[in-house]
């Protein structure tokens, strides 16, 4: 890809990429020549991950455990991913969705998908609305961009980068997915909180090792991170910055207008409460050291915001113009 | 291919055990190199047990990459587990049954051509792609460790492993039998008695 078409796709982001929270998706009609222009260029940069579709199945037929249950298999340092939307409340275990990268829920006739990216770190909830009137799951389709999981939907086999949430190709191009929050936690912390929590089962319909050594990229706990605490990555990104390390985890907000800001989850860390301009907005970002996570909402009317984790290159490969707290 | 010679060689018991030693060691550590072989001991302690999963029928053909397909079952004993995949034990197999006859060929053509000249190492390089194409489903893996960007020119590079080797390991044994045909120990072997005379 040429130069030139990397700085146009970088002013082209001064105009529209997402709106959260948005109640169906937006017509690829509706799409300004910079948000079209850039879609393409996202579009140009899929590349194989290797597996097919559906190499890596996504878990369509969750089954659940108790948390004591689950504490006979996890630790309680192990990552999971809690959710609490909807009457729902689980916790989905990387050790787990590493293998699968998605899994699939109905909760009273609305289609929710956890999914998880293990190579930008990102741990995201959405809802099926890929259309008017139309609800999906999702499935893996193999392809990556910038790293980042490219999801495929099953009513239009449209594409979408898990986190852009936003189709860049097939019937629904364009439109948007609405979100819900699903935090990056420990089980500790997320069984001290939520006690009578669901715990995704191993009996996944798939045999793959869930056990601790199983991740086959890395490891969040210990010295030894892999791929998880390396320089180096897998795929050459679209956009790179070199202000921070390329794992850095920052938590990342981003608006229907183009804005976008990531703060240094350490920062956030130790200042407990951060206020960030998201174009004319304010947005709050307040951790919660009960689970090492955070929430946002925007600083006037309180409308929640979603604002989660990733690795920062990954976060930059999505919105090269983003602001930087650090 | 020369099947009556190496059918010969493999008449011998020296020869077919070094064959088989060497084909149950290429499949061991081509799935573990497929992660099909880990440790994790069953959830309930057992030291034995096999499982099988329900929809097993709809997932035996299912490719999860590159010559890597999906598992049915799990084989339980000790601390190890072995994913159980019908395609991928015939891909094992096949490999490691080319493996093995590289190792006959090339242990014949040492230990009784040696003294003429031909060396045995030649045939073990035959092997050596073989079980790096183990690693050829786990791409992502496998690049982590050597430290490679993943473009699709190496994507594609990497997916043809497993049948390069193969390819590989027959060329390999092909060129052992006819240096053994041309070296003349083809008669010593039809008949070893000859020989030690």
């Amino acid at each position: 890809m040429s130069g030139t078409i990397i700085a146009l796709a970088g002013v082209a982001l001064s105009a529209a990429l997402w709106f959260p929270g948005s109640a169906a998706a937006q017509k690829a009609g509706a799409l300004s020549p910079e948000e079209d222009k850039f879609l393409s260029l996202l579009q140009e940069n899929v590349a194989s991950g290797g597996p097919p579709k559906d190499g890596i199945p996504a878990i369509d037929k969750p089954q659940y455990t108790s948390a004591a249950e689950a504490d006979q298999w996890l630790s309680p340092e192990d990552v999971v991913f809690g959710v609490n939307h909807a009457g729902l409340v689980a916790a989905y275990p990387q050790r787990i969705l590493v293998w699968h990268e998605i899994a699939n829920e109905t909760l009273g006739g609305e289609k929710l998908s956890i999914t998880y990216c293990p190579l930008t770190g990102t741990a995201i909830g959405y809802k099926g609305s890929v259309a008017p009137q139309t609800s999906s799951s999702f499935g893996v389709s193999g392809k990556l961009v910038s790293s980042n999981l490219v999801m495929y939907d099953r009513s239009t086999d449209s594409r979408w980068p898990q986190i852009l949430g936003r189709a860049i190709d097939g019937r629904a191009r364009g439109g948007r997915l609405e979100e819900f929050p699903v935090v990056w936690t420990t089980w500790e912390s997320w069984k001290k909180k939520h006690p009578q929590t669901k715990v995704l089962s191993r009996r996944t319909g798939f045999v793959r090792n869930y056990g601790r050594t199983g991740d086959p990229y890395g490891n969040y706990l210990g010295k030894d991170k892999g791929y998880y605490g390396s320089e180096q990555l897998l795929f050459r990104p679209i956009f790179e910055d070199k202000r921070l390390h390329p794992k850095a985890v920052v938590v990342g907000v981003r608006d229907g207008a183009g804005n976008a800001v990531a703060v240094l989850k350490d920062r956030l860390r130790r200042e407990k409460r951060i206020e960030a301009r998201l174009g004319d907005r304010t947005v709050v970002l307040t951790y919660d050291p009960a689970l090492d996570s955070h929430s946002a909402a925007v600083k006037a009317t309180g409308e929640w915001i979603n604002a989660f984790d990733a690795m920062w290159f990954a976060w930059k490969g999505f919105y090269p113009d983003t602001q930087l707290l650090r | 291919m020369k099947t009556g010679l190496l059918l010969s060689i493999l008449a011998q018991r020296r020869f077919v055990a070094a064959a088989l030693v060497s084909l149950a060691a290429y499949v061991v550590l081509y799935l573990a190199a497929m992660q099909y072989l880990v440790i994790a001991p069953h959830e309930t302690g057992r030291l034995l047990a096999v499982e099988v999963l329900p929809d097993w029928r709809g997932l035996a053909f299912r490719q999860r990459g590159p010559f890597l397909f999906e598992p049915i079952g799990v084989l339980h004993v000790g601390s190890l587990a072995m994913f159980l995949s019908i395609p991928n034990l015939a891909i094992a197999l096949g490999l490691g049954l080319l493996v093995g006859a590289n190792v006959a060929a090339s242990y014949y053509g040492f230990r009784e051509l040696g003294t003429r000249g031909l060396r045995g190492v030649h045939a073990l390089i035959g092997t050596i792609p073989a079980l790096v194409s183990g690693a050829a489903c786990c791409v992502p893996t496998l690049i982590l460790v050597i430290g490679l960007q993943l473009t699709a020119t190496v994507a594609t590079v990497w997916s043809s492993l497993a049948p390069a080797s193969a390819l590989l390991l027959a060329l390999s044994l092909w060129w052992s039998l006819r240096r053994i045909a041309a070296e003349g120990a083809w008669t010593a072997c039809r008949n070893p008695r000859e020989q030690q005379g």
